[in-house]
């Protein structure tokens, strides 16, 4: 007989590691009154780059730019840390339902983990 | 190459009652217990009792000696997959005992197994306790896991937030669930059974967090046959006032949603709150607890022990509460993925089982919260 392979949990959530993330007061309250979505955002940040074995933790917070409110990861690993930022406003964007394209927290955590490759691969091209 | 026979726990999942006495002396097997079903575990919850309908006479029914007040049931299972030693999936005591006598003849006796993890609601403190400013919420929680339960050794040392609380006369779940609102979102609790070697039983606290991935991903068509995925905002809270002891002693938060829901309303009154710090701390716990849409969605598993060669079916055994999963429809086009849901229940029937997803723990006092929440609802007219 074939040997049959069930479907299973695929992993258990210890397993998981989490980069550590310090965040200011300022982004944390920003980050409370954002949206479902929004409020898990430093949680994928935390994982998703804690896929990435040379991070070593992140720093969360909130600055004005131009008139504009900003969050900023700041992630240090390897080489020079590496400032990724986002309109604040963009964690505001509610999913009202299953199709809504609010704000999607992971995609953007793939975001930020992929400038993140990106200036590492300046790093090493010396650029 | 399996025998084919029942017994054959290659291919079979069976199950074992062991019951021992109070001080854990091994008294006997229930060889006639019925499959294990109808018990719910849960996050941020304690497991509901079993309810054991045994086929013994009124006058008999204890002849083994194993029928008793606080006797220790253990339920384990053997099967593929399982350890060769057993699945304890259910540890309990007996807290109730009910033959009956039916006019057709029927003789029973219902026994109830009040599962380890009740503590939660039934042991606290009497005094105070005081934490300052600065601690880990974790911290908190695993101060106050006491006999018969222990910290699970997964668990997180930190979880990023920290706070200040004055807990006065609680049980251990409203400890707890105090806690869940100063840490991020999402975290949970959850209890398991103890193994066996580790006498004299008990059951062990998980305290983590959903992860953001999906940790199981359930088919339509294959792993699931249906389901109904509703979404709810009947409920959502996006202002919250908080209230503590003391002048100007309290908080005030607003989500951005209010643009989108309107303004719907939330206080709390909590006298252990003295300074304006605690109180936006669980202003904020409340905001991020209230302020979402509810998705519950409920999907029966069916277990793949029993029917190998089909290759049909799910490791029911590996799925608890408080992990992540995502259903799937690849029947429409584009294919249906649901967004990543923590599983707030499983409703455990021996061969499948029953999930809630949601985006919302269930609570013992769930009941109290809604009704707390239309108190205080004058969007919704009650």
């Amino acid at each position: 007989m074939q040997q049959f392979y069930p479907k299973r949990c695929a992993f258990e959530i210890h397993e998981v590691r989490r980069v550590p993330i310090s965040q200011s007061d300022a982004v944390r309250q920003r980050i409370v009154v954002s949206s479902e979505h929004g409020r898990l955002f430093p949680q994928a940040l935390s994982e998703y780059f804690g896929k990435q074995p040379d991070v070593e933790r992140l720093d969360l917070d909130v600055e004005q730019v131009n008139g504009g409110e900003h969050v900023t990861v700041v992630v240090h690993s390897h080489v020079a840390p590496h400032t990724w930022t986002l309109s604040a406003t963009e964690l505001d964007r509610q999913r009202t339902n299953h199709f809504d394209t609010g704000f999607d927290h992971c995609g953007m955590a793939q975001a930020a983990v992929a400038s993140w490759h990106a200036h590492c691969q300046k790093h090493t091209d010396g650029v | 190459m399996t025998s084919g026979m029942l017994t054959d726990t290659t291919f079979y999942k069976s199950q074992q009652v062991l019951v021992y006495s109070p001080t854990g002396s091994f008294l006997g097997t229930w060889w006639d217990a019925p499959l294990l079903s109808s018990i719910k575990f849960s996050i941020n919850s304690a497991t509901t009792p079993w309810v054991c309908k045994l086929p013994r006479t009124l006058r008999n029914y204890n002849s083994d000696g194993t029928i008793a007040a606080q006797n220790i049931v253990n339920v384990y299972l053997f099967g593929p997959g399982l350890p060769s030693t057993g699945l304890l999936k259910f540890a309990g005591k007996i807290d109730a005992i009910k033959p009956s006598l039916q006019a057709t003849g029927e003789e029973a006796v219902e026994v109830t197994v009040t599962s380890y993890d009740s503590a939660i609601a039934d042991q606290g403190i009497t005094g105070s306790q005081t934490y300052a400013a600065g601690t880990d919420p974790l911290f908190m929680m695993s101060q106050n896991i006491s006999s018969p339960l222990s910290a699970d050794g997964t668990n997180p040392t930190s979880s990023g937030n920290t706070a200040s609380y004055t807990f006065v006369a609680q049980t251990m779940k409203s400890i707890y669930d105090t806690c869940l609102l100063m840490l991020p979102a999402n975290w949970f609790y959850r209890c398991n059974p103890l193994p066996a070697s580790s006498y004299p039983y008990g059951a062990s606290v998980t305290i983590n967090v959903p992860p953001v991935t999906a940790q199981n991903t359930f088919i339509i068509g294959n792993d699931v046959s249906s389901t109904t995925l509703p979404v709810d905002s009947t409920q959502l809270k996006n202002e919250i006032y908080v209230i503590g002891t003391g002048t100007n002693i309290n908080a005030y938060v607003t989500g951005s949603d209010i643009s989108t829901y309107g303004a719907r309303i939330y206080y709390k009154n909590d006298p252990r709150l003295t300074t304006v710090a605690q109180a936006t701390t669980i202003a904020n716990g409340l905001l991020t607890f209230y302020d979402r849409a509810l998705y519950r969605t409920t999907v029966r598993v069916i277990d793949y022990r029993g029917s190998i060669g089909a290759g049909v079916g799910y490791d029911i055994e590996t799925i608890k509460p408080g992990q992540s999963c995502q259903i799937i429809d690849p029947t429409l086009s584009p294919e249906f993925v649901s967004t990543v849901m923590p599983i707030v229940s499983v409703s455990y029937n021996f061969d499948s089982i029953d999930i809630e997803c949601g985006s919302r723990q269930p609570r013992i006092d769930g009941a109290l919260a809604q009704l707390e929440a239309q108190f205080s609802d004058y969007t919704m007219g009650t």
